[in-house]
């Protein structure tokens, strides 16, 4: 990270008035994206522990590790939840509350699958009346068991 | 706290005034409402402030010097407090509030409305008692 880059999220942490604003703002930053971007979830976990265990902590020292623990929530879902439950949180103000809002505006990607034989999907449904000299518009209808094979 | 970084927003900020060095006892909330005497970081405690001790809103065309200032985030956290310091009349009548506020755990900070860190989605409010 540059002097810039430092100087930048410290900036961010000095004038945050609430977990919520430093949150926001942090996932906001270019250079917190870039830092999602070039550190995989173990290093970012990484990078937080060793900020943590730094016996003289600088804000400068503070602002990254929270830096480090929004970035990797930027990163899949799957990644990151488990790993920030495994953060130490006391030591830092703001960390418990940062995590929780992390995990409460969280929106986790979920694909379903659905199969179907096509024995299963019926044909369109037939329109047999219309009010005007368009028709009916008909949509195909898809009929899914819960019993699919 | 770092020196670099109160440099680095009075640079960002040329307008304002920074009348304090960095103090991070307490926060603008604590400015704001509990006499410099700690930090309120809860959306919640603010809330609770403005309604129990009885502040109405105002429409910015009443607001005077005194008023508070109050800055919501586009998810209606309360991110920022300040005490309106002076109305400004600017061209076409439009009234341009100065705000002394408390930057985080930095300066005490005289400035325009939006001239700050702060999303400039506000409403102002009077204390009624």
């Amino acid at each position: 990270m540059t002097e810039a880059q430092a100087l930048e999220l410290e900036a961010t942490y000095v004038v945050a008035n609430t977990p919520e604003y430093l949150y926001r703002r942090l996932r906001d930053s270019e250079v917190v994206r870039r830092l999602a971007n070039d550190f995989s979830a173990e290093l970012l976990a990484t990078m937080y522990r060793e900020v943590l265990a730094k016996p003289n902590r600088t804000a400068s020292d503070v602002a990254q590790a929270y830096a480090a623990m929004v970035a990797l929530t930027l990163r899949d879902y799957s990644e990151w939840r488990p790993l920030i439950d495994g953060f130490e949180i006391t030591t830092l103000d703001w960390a418990e509350r940062i995590r929780a809002i992390a995990k409460q505006r969280a929106t986790p990607t979920v694909v379903t699958s659905l199969t179907a034989s096509p024995a299963k999907i019926a044909a369109p449904t037939l329109a047999t009346a219309s009010n005007t000299d368009e028709g009916v518009a008909v949509r195909p209808r898809i009929v899914i068991t819960d019993s699919a094979t | 706290m770092d020196v670099r970084v109160n440099q680095e927003l009075r640079a960002r900020y040329r307008s304002a005034t920074f009348r304090t060095s960095l103090i991070p006892v307490y926060n603008c909330h604590g400015m704001t409402f509990a006499s410099r005497r700690t930090a309120i970081d809860e959306t919640e405690a603010v809330r609770t402030i403005i309604n129990e001790d009885a502040y109405d809103e105002l429409p910015v065309g009443e607001v005077l010097p005194g008023d508070i200032i109050v800055y919501f985030s586009p998810e209606g956290d309360v991110e920022h407090s300040g005490i309106v310091a002076q109305v400004v009349r600017g061209p076409g009548e439009v009234l341009t509030p100065l705000v002394y506020s408390k930057w985080g755990k930095g300066s005490e900070v005289l400035h325009a409305w939006g001239d700050c860190p702060y999303v400039p989605n506000v409403r102002y409010y009077r204390i009624r008692r």
